[in-house]
This record gives C-alpha cells, sequence and structure tokens, in this order.
C-alpha cells in the first residue's frame, strides 16, 4: 500500500523539540520573575523587613490559607456526602444548587455582602470579625466551597462502595465508617481540591484589598500596581511561591508510602439510605445556610441593586463589554485547546518517570498565583519589547511598546495560567485509553504526527467542549490578570465590577456582575443537567 | 443454618433472583456456581445484609435477619477483588475488625492469623507492594479474624494467575478443612468448586 509522504518521515525529533519549546514556553513568566528578584533589595523591601512587615504578610497568608482550606473542606466534603449517601427530597435541584456559587466570583461575593451587612448588621457581627480575617475567610470559604464539593462528589460516587461494604462485613457501625474509610479514602481528593481553593484564595487581590486582609498577595498588588516597584514584587511573588511549594509538598510527605485509590477494583454506585425525619431536618438546615449564604443573598441583593438603578443600563454599555470578554475567551479557550491537545500528545511519547515529571511541568501554571503569573507576564513582555520591538519601532519614529499592555500580552497571561486545566483533562483521558492503542497505530506505519491526528484528536475531541467550558467559567471570572494585563481602555465584565466597586459604587458593578453569574450558571446547569446524556459526563 | 426463603431481587428493572431458595446445613461447604448475571453474588450480598430482597426472608440459625445490619451478622465476606484499604498497612488491615481487643490480644491474634495464613513476613507493607496471592491472604487474615460462624467467598481466584491457582486452592482447603465453619462459594469454575465444597448448586438449572 502507497503511504503518503508526511505519514512516514521521522518525526520523533521535531516532536521532542515542540514538545521542550512549548515547556520552556510554559516556564518564562517564572524565569523571569525568578531572575528579577535575584537583584539587590530595594529600600522599599528593607523598610518592609526591618519593620517586620514581610513576617505579618507572610502569617497573614498562611493564616488565611489554613483558614479557608479547613472552612471550604468541611462545608464542601459534608455538602458531597449528604448528596452521595443519602436520598431526600429535592436531592436532585439541591444538589445542582449547591454548584451555583461557584458562578459568582469571589470579589463580587465581597462587594455584595457589604450591602447585605447594611440590611442585616447581625450578619456582619457573625461573619466580619477577627477570626474571619474581617470577613475575607467567610468570603473565601463560601463562594470557592463547590471545587471541594465537586471533586468530593464526583470520587466518592467512583471510589468506595466496596470498601463500606468490607467495613460491614468486618463489623463497622456507619459512624465508624465515615471516620475510619469515607475520611481516609477521600483524603486526596479532598486535599487536591482543597489546594485549587487556597490557589484561588492566593490569586485574589480583590478580596483581600477590599476587607484589609493584609497577606502577600496585597502587598504584591501594591507594591508592583500601585508603587511600581517590580524587583520587590518578584521577591514577594518568589515568597509566595514558596509557600505553594510548602504546603504541596507537605501533603507528599505525610502521605509517605501510602496510596488511596486501587484502579483494579470495578466499583458500583453506592445506594443512598434514605433518611430519616431527625436527619431530614439536619441535613436540610446545613444546605440551607449554605445556601442562603453562598448564593440566594448575594444574588438578590444584586437584583435588588440593578432595580434600584436601571437608569444606569444604556450608559453601560454591557453588550459591547460582554461580546468583548467573550472574544477574549473564545481566542484563549481556543489557543489553550490546540496546544494542549499537541503537548499532550507529545507527552504521552513518553514512559514512566520522564512522563510524570514532564506531566508536572506542564500542569504547573494553575498553582502559581494569578498575580505572580501577571508579574511574570509582564516582565516577558516589556523584556521582548525592549529587546527587540521597542528599537526596531524607534526607527520608524514609533515611541511605543508593541507587545507590554497590548490584549496579546492578556491572552498570553491567561493562557500560561489556565493551560494546565486543558492540559490534565487531555492528558488523564490518553492515560485512560491505554498505549496499546497509539503503540498499534505505530505498527501499522503511522509517524507521531499522524497518529496525533488519526488517533489522539478523535479520542481527546470528545473532551473537547468540557474543557471549552471549564475555561469559560474560570476566564470569565478571572480578575487578577485581566486587571493587570489589559490594554489602555480595555473593559471586560471582571474589570468592570472591579472599577466600580472600587469607586464606591457597588449598585453599579452589579450589573456586569450579574451578567458572569448568569453566564457561568447557566454553563454550570447545561453541565450538570443538559448534559446529562452527553458523553462529556 | 442458612435459610434463604422465596427471595426476589430486582436491580433497577432487572429482575435478578426470582423466589429463589437455598437450605446450607451448619458447616457444610457449598458452591453456587453459573453464568454472569445468574445472581450468584447477589445471593452472597442478600446473606451478609449487604442488599435488601423485595420480597422473601433469609434466616440463619433459625432466626429472621432481615432487620439485622450486616456489622452485626458475623458473616465473613472475601470479595472478588479483596477490596483491601489502600492506605493501611497489611497489620492495620488484618486488624481492622477487631480493633475493640485490647493490645495485647490483638497482637496476638494477628501474629496466629498472620502464621496461619503465611503473611507474617508482610505486615508492614501497603496492599500496593503485595502479589495477587498476597492480597488475597491478607483479605482472608482480615475476614478469619473475626472468627465467623459463615464465610462468604466471591469469586477469590479470579484475580490469580492461572500458574498459582492450584498451589493457593489446595492451600485454602487445607486452612477450611481445620475450621469449623461454614462456607459458600460463588466461581463460574467448576473445579474451584469441587476442590472446596460438599455441594454444587448450579444457578443456571436452577428455578
Amino acid at each position: 500500500m502507497k503511504k503518503h509522504k508526511l505519514n512516514t518521515f521521522d518525526d520523533r525529533k521535531l516532536f521532542n523539540v515542540i514538545g521542550i519549546l512549548i515547556l520552556i514556553f510554559l516556564f518564562l513568566p517564572i524565569f523571569f520573575i525568578i531572575a528579577s528578584s535575584l537583584t539587590k533589595n530595594s529600600d522599599y523591601l528593607e523598610l518592609l523587613i526591618e519593620e517586620q512587615f514581610i513576617r505579618t504578610y507572610l502569617f497573614n497568608t498562611i493564616e488565611l490559607i489554613l483558614k479557608v482550606g479547613i472552612i471550604s473542606a468541611f462545608i464542601g466534603f459534608t455538602m458531597a456526602y449528604i448528596v452521595t449517601f443519602y436520598e431526600f427530597k429535592y436531592r436532585n435541584i439541591l444538589k445542582l444548587l449547591l454548584l451555583l456559587p461557584l458562578a459568582i466570583p469571589v470579589y463580587v461575593g465581597a462587594y455584595t455582602y457589604t450591602g447585605i451587612f447594611n440590611s442585616w448588621p447581625f450578619l456582619e457581627v457573625i461573619l466580619k470579625n477577627n477570626f474571619t480575617m474581617n470577613g475575607s475567610v467567610f468570603i473565601f470559604s463560601i463562594f470557592l466551597y463547590p471545587y471541594v464539593y465537586l471533586a468530593s462528589r464526583s470520587y466518592l460516587n467512583k471510589n468506595i462502595s466496596e470498601y463500606i461494604d468490607v467495613a460491614r462485613t468486618l463489623g463497622k457501625s456507619e459512624l465508624s465508617i465515615f471516620f475510619k474509610i469515607i475520611l481516609p479514602v477521600a483524603r486526596p481528593v479532598i486535599f487536591a481540591s482543597t489546594a485549587l481553593v487556597i490557589f484561588e484564595t492566593l490569586s485574589d487581590f480583590a478580596v483581600v484589598n477590599y476587607y484589609g486582609a493584609q497577606t502577600l498577595s496585597y502587598i504584591l498588588n501594591i507594591s508592583w500596581l500601585s508603587l511600581g516597584q517590580k524587583d520587590t514584587a518578584s521577591k514577594l511573588a518568589i515568597l509566595l511561591l514558596f509557600v505553594i511549594f510548602v504546603l504541596i509538598y507537605s501533603e507528599k510527605l505525610f502521605r509517605g508510602k501510602k496510596e488511596y485509590a486501587n484502579d483494579s477494583i470495578l466499583f458500583c454506585p453506592y445506594k443512598r439510605r434514605r433518611t430519616t425525619g431527625k436527619q431530614s431536618l439536619m441535613i436540610y438546615s446545613f444546605i440551607f445556610i449554605v445556601l442562603l449564604l453562598g448564593l440566594f443573598l448575594p444574588v438578590v441583593q444584586l437584583l435588588k441593586y440593578v432595580s434600584m438603578n436601571l437608569d444606569y443600563i444604556p450608559k453601560l454599555n454591557i453588550i459591547k463589554i460582554t461580546l468583548n470578554t467573550l472574544f477574549t475567551i473564545f481566542v484563549t479557550a481556543s489557543i489553550i485547546i490546540i496546544v494542549g491537545i499537541i503537548l499532550s500528545s507529545i507527552i504521552r511519547n513518553y514512559k514512566h518517570k520522564k512522563r510524570t515529571i514532564l506531566s508536572s511541568l506542564a500542569s504547573i501554571g494553575y498553582s502559581v498565583p494569578s498575580i505572580v503569573l501577571a508579574l511574570g507576564v509582564y516582565m516577558f513582555f516589556i523584556n521582548v519589547d525592549k529587546a527587540i520591538f521597542f528599537p526596531i519601532l524607534k526607527l520608524f519614529g514609533v515611541n511605543k511598546y508593541l507587545l507590554t499592555s497590548t490584549r496579546i500580552a492578556l491572552i498570553f497571561g491567561l493562557f500560561f495560567k489556565f493551560f494546565s486545566i486543558a492540559y490534565s483533562y487531555f492528558d488523564q483521558t490518553l492515560i485512560k485509553t491505554g498505549d496499546n492503542i497509539f503503540e498499534s497505530a505505530k505498527t501499522l506505519g503511522n509517524n507521531n504526527l499522524f497518529t496525533m491526528i488519526k488517533i489522539n484528536l478523535p479520542i481527546l475531541r470528545r473532551g473537547v467542549k468540557y474543557v471549552f467550558i471549564i475555561l469559560f467559567i474560570d476566564l470569565i471570572k478571572e480578575l487578577t490578570l485581566t486587571y493587570s494585563l489589559r490594554p489602555f481602555n480595555y473593559k471586560s465584565l471582571s474589570t468592570e465590577v472591579y472599577r466600580y466597586a472600587g469607586n464606591e459604587m457597588i449598585e453599579v458593578a452589579a450589573y456586569p456582575s450579574l451578567v458572569i453569574i448568569l453566564l457561568c450558571g447557566l454553563v454550570i446547569t447545561y453541565v450538570e443537567i443538559g448534559g446529562k446524556n452527553d458523553k462529556i459526563k | 443454618m442458612i435459610k434463604l426463603n422465596n427471595i426476589s431481587f430486582k436491580y433497577d428493572k432487572e429482575l435478578i433472583l426470582d423466589n429463589f431458595n437455598l437450605n446450607v446445613k451448619t458447616n457444610e461447604k457449598i458452591a453456587l456456581v453459573g453464568m454472569s448475571g445468574s445472581g450468584k453474588s447477589t445471593i452472597l450480598r442478600i446473606i451478609a445484609g449487604l442488599e435488601k430482597p423485595q420480597k422473601g426472608k433469609v434466616f440463619i440459625d433459625s432466626k429472621d435477619v432481615g432487620n439485622i445490619p450486616t456489622f452485626q451478622r458475623n458473616i465473613g465476606f472475601l470479595f472478588q477483588n479483596y477490596a483491601l484499604f489502600p492506605f493501611l498497612n497489611v497489620k492495620k488491615n488484618i486488624e481492622f475488625g477487631i480493633t475493640k481487643l485490647n493490645n495485647q490480644e490483638r497482637a496476638e491474634k494477628i501474629n496466629n492469623f498472620a502464621k496461619l495464613l503465611g503473611i507474617s513476613k508482610l505486615l508492614e507493607k501497603f496492599p500496593h507492594e503485595l502479589s495477587g496471592g498476597e492480597k488475597q491472604r491478607v483479605a482472608l487474615a482480615r475476614t478469619l479474624i473475626l472468627e465467623p460462624k459463615i464465610i462468604l467467598l466471591d469469586e477469590p481466584f479470579s484475580a490469580i494467575d492461572t500458574k498459582l491457582k492450584n498451589s493457593i486452592r489446595n492451600d485454602l482447603k487445607a486452612i477450611f478443612n481445620n475450621l469449623n465453619i461454614t462456607l459458600i462459594l460463588v466461581t463460574h469454575d467448576i473445579e474451584d468448586a469441587n476442590v472446596f465444597c460438599s455441594r454444587v448448586i448450579n444457578l443456571d438449572n436452577s428455578e
């Protein structure tokens, strides 16, 4: 049989080079931060160290992430446990509603609660105090717990039924099974999803700024965007990265040799127990409190703001801003998905440890706080501009940067942050498919390129919609990168929320906030209900 | 000793068991054989109390156990894939069901059963460090340490290499022959059934 030339040329080296280039590219922002942090300490940083501000910011950051982590893990896991193991009236609708606080960006939640506290002062006493670090712990926990809820729910559905059966035959009661089986088996997913909550917490600067919680993200933001101290910001960024590094590796240390999943066991879906009257009362009360604080009160407050300021709608240009936001999302998500498919197909060719290491490197972006990444991206583009484009443009009498503070810089910033979402999904899909299918394609005379086009692409195509949806939710809510890297006069839904809220016009910020919540809510509902029969589920 | 009376069981809308009856005498060792989907494993799960039949009754020692939860039935169950807890080492897996005993009693029992099943050297290892045969022995030790009067074995050799199967089967036969225990084995391999059991019930033929 005659084969096409493209089909048979040895492209292994080409694939390796492309893979390495993508990985290097993904590391550029971090590289520029490290390079910039190696400079001499500025007087400003010396002052921060001398007056022990850095220590305070560091301890505040640790206190914030510990409290947010514990509370969101508690709420998220408890909710996941309830909907997985108990059958009660309206379970399906409550299961969906419990996801919807994810549609509310934390900064929108923070601004909205100002109004809620005004209307319900007793809530301010309970939720805004020293323990909650002036309310920021509460805001992060109540709007970020769905990360833990969603991941735990899906994990408990798949990985637990047989262990519970064994424990029962070994004489264990339900309470004992919860503490001795369910919690330990779910430990990795609780930790991983809580880590996502913590990454989101560290990425934010708007909530800590608004509620005056003096964390590293807060001072980093001030040092860079308000005082222009980029080198000091880089050193603070390194400190923030160190906190994340300790967090990730401490779990690995605690885990030791233990494993938590057993791939050889096929678990059946768990049969839910009917609740007794007392159990139902407890379950409904708990869910009601969470939904009241995380969904109903903020949405009602935003609707109240909107209804009080209807005359503002024409002035806001909300359709233009929404389309602008959607355009950025579409371009960014497309680039992320294409590069994700290519890199996952390349890394799939590596085996064992090499593959694990390369995959970890490719997935690192999400764990880097947005403010740190924004700084790295900014430094990367400004250095490229200064070294290459600025001198060239100057020859033509143009005195401006070509890339810095443009939509290109913004899109690449978002790419660095969210690439790992697409990559991890595609990588896991290829791992689950197994190596044999790709190896058989090669033994049939196809090179890497053709195997990627003919085998990998059709396998990964089914997941593209799912990846796009996750990216959509993350990108539309994203504020830190968008605000820090946006071009002059660029307006997105999130930056408009921040701009109006920052100018004490929370009622006006309600409009773009509601658009974000509505779009995210629709997408989440589609995945939860509409996509039920879809293979992406 | 075990009596299943007119048991009917549906999973979703599929009828798995229809008016099924079974009588097993004390210390009798029986095998249930049949094709996939014939309801073999479901019978074990109903006896253990892991499933509730829609119709019919289960008696153990002439007592209706319909309302007795699994953890109070004192029935040993060896699952098809052994389901060892991956986050506990072998020793902790074995002592999982006897945590109410004091330290000395616990250690004594663990050592005895580890010796009986030839796994004394594996106590500090984690499940992912064991071979298929070793996992089976650990799971069996975990089940037998509770000294159940009844043991239910669900396809115990399905996860074991054919080469190892014969020697493991003979070892287990010797262990069970020394114990006064009622045994129900579910298998699709008639040879397994003949090695272990005095009576074989073929579910494909029984109505």
